[in-house]
């Protein structure tokens, strides 16, 4: 199933990552002409560190398994569902129709697989932004601060991800559950008879708009951390990594180490 | 309008640290001064957030749908950023790794610039580097008072000590402002004096040509003032041809091992105490045969912990005193708790100082240790105010001390009496403290 204005949703959606790239493009102009310079060398310490510490959040599993974990459920959940529209999207205008590739995910296995997909990492999802509103409003841990930013993202995030789930019941109610793995949505295939909802693309325009609101509001919000915080993670590991901080016998200016010998 | 920085102070990646907080929250667990004023806005994150938004407020492109930040609101942000000890607790446990110490310091240098800051306390500081060459308001010419007595052959603990002025020396011992002016701290400087003479160490001073290291300069702001002093500091101690440099103090050392090679090449190696006595015991030129019955707790410096590593050092020099028994308090480490004199918060927030003092001495005295160990004279200092607030009963040492004492052969008591209980830690001329 797709949207029967396919060409509509996706005008909607460049719009929605032009504003995001305006966003960080902003900030990034912004960075070029207020601040000083400053030296970014050794792409290989930086890609290690993105790919391992940065998006694994090592430092935080060090502090906590909990909020690691919701952390990751939230982090992994939405970057995994992102993929997958992404991929339906390459699917729809990319991968060329009639090939190989293109039949397996329009036969049953392959729209049975993206369905899981869908699923499992939607559902991750929503236990990561349960288990954080719980751990905010419920627990009240101290730690926590709320502003309006901190309710919206959260918030935000749990509708899409249900209306998403609510698009995917739509979808299974017209095109039939018998062969899906889609686990979730067969689960929220009330809501649009509990609704009213006459039209079964009503759900995916409600969950499509929302989705790309959201993508466009990511560098003006609290959000907008998931761009910046694994960067600055890279940038810290690979500086350490090319100058290590000193040790307990390790202090001394350059120079002083070239000459060496023996200690007073 | 002016901005209310000079934003060209910070670089890119201070901007995408102020970027890439997510108010998390795992600063408020730690934060020393936190736990004395719980207010957001002395938070990391409250920080982060308030300096943010000032940032687009200003300067970004929907800056005229944005309400400008008033004057006092600005003086209010200014405020919050020198209510810190800079201590890098927040750094040890900011899960996006944010370099809090560098970003705070960057933020300070830019308020300077843009003549927001620093707070008048530390002006007066600044104002006494550049009068009397110390912080301490005190004259030149007694810095080497410290030393007087043994220059005149009658100390009974130390032999002259060596002017590098007047014969050259492989170590320099870089006493620092601290334990040269402070009445009640000078004993680490001659308790360092006895220990380098028991190891038979070819070292000197600079006797009154020793100048301020100027940290304090850096940590409230003054970048561009430090600059100047720290190099014509480097040419002066590049010019000595030592091998090693060694320091009391633990700010002092990081500014000359850390900062300086920022400035200028340093041609010496740069130790703190700990890590020379562990060097000189690990190649036996310093051989302890006194016992020291005495439990002990180790205080971290920050500055010699957290932002220079340097843990493992001073608990092995501890541990090869023969009598003293170590116990951790539950925070030590990379967790330690900062005694809050750093960083400018004793010179601008001395109540705020004071309870954080406070907090580290029950901590310590949890522990049932009879003496509380640092190896900084400016922690010393700054324990040493919480000791008396607190009216405790722990002993407030130096690492030297401990070491001192266990140069003769015997069971020893520690070399040097406690000061009165309420004394002041600082002379009673001097002005506000200063910060490492």
């Amino acid at each position: 199933m797709s949207y029967e204005h396919p060409a509509l949703f996706y005008l909607l959606a460049f719009m929605a990552v032009a504003v995001l790239a305006v966003g960080l493009g902003a900030r990034v102009l912004l960075w070029r002409k207020l601040a000083s310079t400053d030296t970014v060398r050794g792409g290989g310490h930086f890609l290690r560190a993105l790919l391992g510490p940065a998006i694994f959040q090592t430092r935080l599993l060090r502090l906590s398994r909990v909020r690691w974990l919701i952390h990751m459920a939230i982090f992994w959940g939405f970057l995994l569902l992102f993929v997958e529209s992404f991929w339906l999207m390459a699917l729809q205008w990319v991968v060329p129709e009639g090939g190989a590739t293109a039949r397996f995910f329009a036969d049953s296995t392959g729209e049975a697989i993206l369905g899981l997909w869908g699923d499992v990492w939607g559902l991750v999802l929503l236990i990561g932004l349960v288990a954080a509103l719980v751990r905010r409003y419920a627990v009240r841990s101290p730690q926590l601060e709320t502003l309006l930013e901190d309710a919206v993202a959260l918030w935000f995030l749990l509708v899409v991800t249900l209306t998403g789930f609510a698009a995917e019941g739509a979808r299974l109610a017209l095109e039939g559950e018998a062969t899906s793995w889609a686990f979730m949505g067969r689960g929220f295939m009330w809501v649009k008879p509990a609704f009213g909802l006459e039209d079964p693309m009503t759900l995916f325009w409600i969950h499509g708009i929302l989705s790309l609101l959201l993508i466009a509001y990511l560098p003006y919000s609290k959000l907008g951390h998931v761009f910046a915080a694994p960067v600055q993670i890279a940038l810290r590991r690979s500086a350490r990594e090319r100058a290590p901080a000193s040790a307990d016998r390790a202090c001394g200016g350059p120079r002083a180490r070239e000459r060496g010998g023996e200690p007073a | 309008m002016s901005d209310s920085l000079d934003w060209s102070r910070l670089s890119w990646r201070h901007m995408l640290e102020l970027e890439a907080c997510a108010r998390c929250g795992e600063c408020q667990t730690m934060c020393p001064v936190f736990e004395q004023d719980s207010r957001e806005g002395v938070l990391p994150r409250g920080k982060a957030r308030g300096y943010k938004s000032l940032l687009h407020g200003e300067n970004s492109l929907l800056r005229l749908l944005r309400r400008r930040p008033s004057d006092d609101e600005v003086q209010g942000l200014v405020s919050d950023l020198y209510e810190c000890s800079v201590c890098g607790q927040c750094r040890e446990v900011c899960p996006v790794e944010i370099d809090t110490v560098e970003l705070w310091e960057a933020l300070r240098a830019a308020t300077v610039a843009a003549d927001k800051g620093p707070l008048p306390a530390h002006q007066a500081l600044y104002q006494s580097i550049q009068n009397n060459d110390n912080p301490w308001q005190q004259p030149r010419t007694s810095r080497d008072r410290w030393a007087t007595r043994a220059a005149k052959g009658k100390s009974a603990e130390i032999e002259p000590v060596a002017n590098i002025a007047e014969r050259t020396a492989e170590v320099l011992y870089f006493v620092g402002c601290t334990a040269a002016f402070d009445m009640n701290i000078k004993q680490v400087a001659v308790n360092t004096v006895r220990v380098l003479q028991a190891a038979e160490v070819d070292f000197a001073i600079l006797g009154q040509e020793e100048h301020c290291c100027c940290s304090v300069m850096l940590r409230v702001g003054l970048r561009d003032q430090f600059g100047e002093r720290a190099q014509a500091h480097i040419e002066q101690l590049n010019s000595l041809g030592i091998r090693t440099l060694v320091t009391s103090c633990a700010g002092c050392f990081k500014t000359i091992a850390q900062d300086y090679p920022r400035i200028a090449p340093l041609d010496f190696e740069v130790l703190h105490i700990s890590q020379f006595m562990l060097r000189l015991m690990e190649e036996g030129r310093l051989t302890l045969e006194g016992e020291v019955p005495l439990s002990v707790t180790y205080h971290d410096p920050c500055h010699l912990g957290r932002h220079r590593g340097v843990y493992d050092a001073p608990r092995e020099v501890l541990a090869r005193v023969p009598g003293v028994q170590l116990v951790e308090m539950a925070r030590n480490r990379e967790r330690a708790r900062c005694c809050g004199a750093g960083g400018g918060l004793k010179a601008g927030f001395p109540d705020v100082q004071d309870r954080i003092s406070q907090s580290r001495v029950q901590e310590a005295e949890a522990t049932g240790a009879e003496a509380l160990v640092s190896s900084c004279p400016f922690c010393y200092q700054g324990l040493q105010v919480g000791i008396n607030s607190s009216g405790s009963a722990l002993r407030m040492m130096d690492l030297t001390e401990v070491v001192s004492a266990a140069l003769q052969k015997g069971t020893q008591e520690a070399v040097s009496p406690p000061p009165a209980p309420g004394a002041d830690a600082v002379p009673a001329e001097q002005d506000e403290p200063v910060t490492a």
